[in-house]
């Protein structure tokens, strides 16, 4: 038998959650200067305490162990699956759909798994290709391509609300953040484990880039806790927040009980304690800059207590909440151990540990069906963020095997992903939807609109051709690095915004007064006004991540999110102040873009600068131009009728950019079929 | 009804609607479009006809202030341990505000503020969908905005020009469960206007490559019934619709603007989306959506609420002035909308608080200078004409002069009320 190497797993760093580390490195802002100092505590001891406090890195090893799919146990698993969607099509007196062709598989795979469609040059490698297990080959080529790790950050990306920096800040610090999740890709890191070190994470961005999920809710228990409900446990409870939840039995005091959680958890906590004699004479910016990506903290003090307004007689209004964990139907699972609450230091470990469990209620469902969507276009349970009562779903017994499976694939992503596309469901003909809120039956794949990170790098592939997934993702940890700081020194980064030069000069402790000192009579006049620094700047813009020739990038490799007057945000990419919120959606504005914008202006103005109307350009006659840039663009030959429209155009003087212009334009090219 | 509110694209729809005139009044079909038919009188035969308010909005301009206003230290100060950092001022209205207000005062006798506004939201995605629509969002329905509710009953306010806009802000599908030709123009940066407008190269080329980008996607199209792939032959409709215009293209680019004007309402991204909000309401659009800044103030709130009040207020300011000097503020309903408001207990910052909070009307025939309700002596309650957002709806519905009980028929066949069936506070309107 063969097996599938689908993850080849480096081994991953090991998981720093030692909470002793709360000072850490708060990087001090001032101004156009940031300073950074750190004290590492002795790794050994820590490392030590940190195991006997934290059961998960008891259970987990640092370094996964490889999950090797055998094919046989893959194709077992495939063909339950499709069992199960036809079951329920025949029980609903529907037909499954045809095989699709050749290269709408094709097409639909590279976008699925690589984030793009294929190259001619790929497209033509595996149309020509004859053999057995040619699908298999290729879908483990795309599983460990560079193009996967890319189309995954954007998928975390939405997800999480990556930004590169926080709201109100001057600097990247959500560079760490990122960098941990693409460590994460690189490692394969299983969902289980990288959703514990999310919602465990304590220290600071310089230790431990994992606290930036939290931080995007940084003051908001109640966001945060309806945030983490919806990503993971598939459970809108937000109605519960302000009255009893109909369905599920739950009670408004239920969801203070699971935000308790987090209640002791101040993310605002420690603000400049290295500098704290220094504070009085800093700006208040310099001050406010800093709280968001100061340190999260546990404060013994700061228990969450019900709301002014709490109008339920099971609690009074002020009174200080116990923690207590969700149930759904009122049943128990191993998941369920009594919380400690009495230790705070541990309650968002404890949370933690309930909430990846394998017998989570709802942990394996809902991600099982968030890459079901994410495979098939649309949840076997919709909404992804609100599946309520499992058995009420139109097929509850493929999201419970779906969930199963996660389990027992150690919820690998890649290799659940790796299942889903050998089903036979995903080789038939996508099945449009006209009516939004009939259930969808998966007579096919549904038929939609690529997203605009798919779409984006679907371009892109066309302007650079094999370039595309050349290189990995883009790695930051030695730019991060010189802001982190060796034990026991002290480094200031100083970026001049107006210049935009940034420089590293190295002080000691002792000369840290004296630099502070100047620092502030050096800052300049406008420093506190309100338009000081808007815009973030980035010190990682600089020329140190995989580009394409003519300042172009993938999706994943540029500014997260891009600026908003960019093709891709108008084609829907997140603004990341909303988990999970890219859109799908056109409009008139998205129109004049595609068709007049700058991309298409370099289309149009530089056909020699694109890779495949170039090449399209050197295949020979009319005819043969075509059906290249075809095949580059759509993934298939133009049909006899298509070939006559454009020679008859071209013969009157639509050049071929242009045609390309018009393929780009149409609907064929953005909707995934 | 079903299919004749179902997929009607623009253009049809105003056949449709022509064709219904010519029956029933025998309008000639000209080239100049009779503009009782497109928005600017309210459907005949309304019981509601001539009653207070009633239909006299003709253009609304929503700002939703994102993140959640603090009412106390805005438009409704409170004495006492919860007070804010700002201190009450009088104002040429009779009720007073806070001193972070200082111009608004100075327009207050046009402002109509409804103070006893309540939900139980506090949560920013849903209560900022629901001020936005007046829907809790549920069960994966997408509810409309307030200007694709009147789209839907007053038909589209111009032959050419979007009858929504939503500015500094994606559409995020406010058209909701009403056809595509209802979605807004959403505009991200005021500044860009209406981005990409202009066809590279010649129009003539652009002619040629559309005809043959028409004819190649002819297939794909009739083979696919997705509602989605059809939303999009609308969108390049309407897009190629635009590119041939000119005087409405110049509606959308605030550099036409004359100097002065653009000096009045200052280079803040808010400031440029209100002056391009007055110039496209001016050049027909019915809708305009704003979002302002970053109202989020848990902490700091004392430098924080300053620095997005002085914007505030000074544009808000300009706009009303301007929209007056116009005579346009009579037909023009200018609302502030915040999500929630914030806790009566100040300690530096304050959090959310969905019990009571502050909407702001003003034109369009409300009740200017006059305070609708009150909060008690915290802002922690109404005391007076509570008013839930759904009631709020109903009322800018009201004011709209759309029919606001009636049942709208959504594309998925299922039928919905405006407000949710919220009952409108007549007591706003003179």
């Amino acid at each position: 038998m063969n097996t599938r190497p689908l993850t080849a797993t480096p081994a991953a760093k090991p998981f720093i959650t030692d909470r002793r580390i709360r000072i850490g490195v708060p990087s001090l802002l001032i101004g156009l200067l940031y300073v950074c100092s750190s004290i590492i505590p002795a790794a050994t001891a820590t490392a030590a305490e940190n195991i006997s406090k934290n059961p998960k890195s008891q259970a987990t090893p640092a370094a996964p162990a490889p999950v090797v799919v055998d094919a046989a146990y893959l194709a077992k698993a495939a063909a339950r699956i499709d069992a199960l969607v036809n079951d329920h099509l025949k029980k609903q007196n529907l037909k499954p759909n045809a095989k699709a062709a050749d290269a709408v598989y094709l097409r639909r795979v590279y976008v699925t798994l690589a984030g793009r469609i294929p190259t001619q040059h790929e497209a033509l490698e595996f149309l020509n290709d004859k053999s057995p297990n040619r699908q298999s080959r290729l879908v483990d080529k795309l599983l460990t391509s560079n193009g996967y790790k890319s189309s995954m950050f954007n998928w975390y990306a939405d997800l999480f609300r990556v930004t590169k920096a926080l709201k109100g800040s001057l600097i990247s610090e959500g560079g760490f953040f990122m960098q941990f999740l693409r460590d994460s890709l690189n490692s394969n890191k299983p969902w289980d484990q990288l959703v514990f070190e999310m919602m465990a994470a304590e220290g600071s961005y310089a230790e431990n880039g994992a606290i930036g999920l939290l931080l995007k809710d940084a003051g908001m228990p109640l966001d945060s806790m309806t945030n983490t409900m919806t990503l993971f446990l598939g459970a809108d409870i937000s109605c519960a927040q302000c009255h009893d939840h109909p369905l599920n039995d739950w009670k408004q005091s239920d969801f203070y009980k699971m935000a308790a959680f987090f209640g002791t958890t101040d993310v605002n906590g420690i603000r400049m304690v290295q500098f704290k004699s220094y504070n009085e004479k800093l700006p208040q910016h310099a001050l406010s800059s800093n709280l968001h990506h100061a340190l999260p903290k546990v404060d013994k003090n700061d228990w969450l207590t019900y709301p002014d307004d709490y109008a339920y007689k099971d609690a009074k209004p002020g009174e200080v909440v116990k923690p207590a964990f969700l149930m759904w139907d009122k049943k128990s699972t191993p998941a369920y151990v009594p919380v400690n609450y009495k230790d705070q230091d541990s309650l968002r470990v404890q949370f933690a540990t309930w909430l990846t469990h394998p017998q989570n209620p709802r942990f394996a469902a809902t991600i099982s069906n968030r890459m079901w969507k994410r495979v098939f276009g649309i949840g076997v349970r919709e909404q992804v963020t609100d599946l309520d009562d499992l058995t009420s779903a139109s097929n509850p017994a493929l999201l419970a095997y779906l969930a199963e499976e996660m389990v027992r694939l150690k919820f690998d992503l890649r290799a659940f992903q790796g299942l889903l596309v050998s089903t036979e469901l995903f080789q038939r003909e996508a099945e449009a939807r006209t009516d939004q809120t009939a259930p969808f039956h998966f007579p096919g794949p549904l038929l939609r609109r690529m997203t605009s990170e798919q779409i984006f790098d679907s371009l892109m592939t066309t302007y650079v051709g094999d370039l595309i997934d050349h290189d990995g993702l883009r790695d930051e940890t030695a730019r991060l690095k010189s802001l982190t700081i060796a034990q026991g020194k002290t480094y200031v980064v100083c970026e001049d915004i107006n210049e935009n030069k940034p420089g590293i000069v190295k002080y000691d402790k002792a000369a840290m007064g004296a630099l502070v000192e100047r620092l502030i009579k050096e800052l300049p006049k406008d420093a506190g006004s309100k338009d000081f620094g808007k815009g973030a700047k980035d010190v990682s813009d600089a020329k140190n991540g995989p580009n394409f020739p003519h300042g172009s990038a993938r999706a994943s490799e540029m500014k997260q999110p891009q600026d908003e007057n960019h093709l891709i945000r108008y084609l829907g990419q997140s603004s990341r102040n909303a988990p999970d919120d890219g859109s799908l959606e056109g409009g008139i504005a998205q129109a004049l873009n595609l068709m007049n914008g700058d991309l298409m202006n370099k289309f149009l103005c530089s056909p020699d600068r694109s890779f495949a109307v170039k090449q399209a350009q050197a295949a020979g006659g009319t005819e043969a131009q075509v059906r290249s840039l075809y095949v580059s663009l759509l993934t298939r030959h133009p049909t006899p009728a298509q070939l006559q429209q454009i020679t008859t155009a071209m013969s009157q003087g639509v050049k071929l950019s242009e045609v390309a212009w018009a393929i780009f334009n149409g609907r064929e090219f953005i909707f995934l079929q | 009804m079903r299919h004749l509110h179902q997929g009607l694209c623009g253009e049809s729809r105003r056949t449709f609607m022509l064709n219904c005139a010519r029956a029933a009044f025998g309008v000639t079909v000209g080239a100049a479009l009779p503009s009782a038919l497109f928005g600017e009188t309210p459907p005949a035969k309304s019981a509601a006809a001539g009653k207070a308010g009633f239909g006299k909005t003709k253009r609304m301009i929503f700002i939703a202030p994102r993140g959640g206003m603090s009412h106390i230290d805005s438009f409704d100060p409170k004495p006492g341990a919860g007070k804010g950092p700002g201190n009450p001022i009088s104002t040429t209205g009779d009720f007073q505000i806070t001193s972070f207000f200082p111009e608004t005062a100075k327009v207050s006798k046009h402002l109509c503020l409804i103070r006893s506004m309540t939900a139980k939201i506090a949560i920013h995605a849903p209560a900022a969908y629901l001020m936005r629509t007046g829907f809790t969002e549920q069960g994966g329905v997408k509810h409309p905005i307030m200007g694709a509710w009147a789209q839907s009953f007053l038909g589209p306010s111009h032959k050419i020009m979007p009858s929504s806009v939503t500015l500094c802000r994606r559409s995020d599908q406010a058209h909701g469960f009403f056809p595509v030709t209802h979605s807004p123009i959403a505009i991200g940066d005021p500044a860009d206007g209406l981005a990409n407008a202009k066809a590279i190269g010649s129009m003539d080329d652009f002619r040629k490559r559309n005809d043959l980008l028409n004819l190649l996607d002819a297939d794909f199209r009739k083979h696919s019934a997705d509602l989605e792939v059809k939303n999009y032959t609308d969108y390049y409709a309407g897009a190629t619709e635009l590119m041939k215009s000119t005087s409405e293209l110049e509606s959308f680019d605030i550099s036409k603007e004359p100097k002065d004007m653009q000096d009045a309402y200052g280079p803040s991204r808010f400031g440029q989306a209100c002056l391009l909000a007055r110039r496209l309401i001016s050049a027909g659009t019915r809708f305009v959506e704003i979002e302002h800044g970053e109202w989020d103030h848990h902490k700091n709130l004392t430098k924080d609420f300053e620095e997005q009040a002085s914007d505030l207020d000074r544009v808000y300011a300009t706009l009303i002035t301007d929209l007056q000097q116009r005579g346009m503020l009579d037909s023009t309903m200018v609302v502030i909308a915040s999500e929630f408001g914030r806790s009566p207990s100040f300690n530096g910052g304050r959090n959310h608080y969905p019990s009571c909070f502050t909407t702001v009307l003003a034109g369009g025939g409300v009740k200017g200078g006059f305070a609708y309700s009150a909060s008690d002596e915290r802002g922690a309650q109404p005391v007076n004409n509570p008013t839930s957002v759904g009631d709020l709806h109903a009322t800018l519905g009201w004011a709209f002069g759309l029919p606001i009980e009636k049942e709208a028929l959504g594309v998925n066949g299922r039928t919905y009320v405006l407000g949710n069936r919220g009952k409108p506070a007549l007591g706003v309107f003179a």
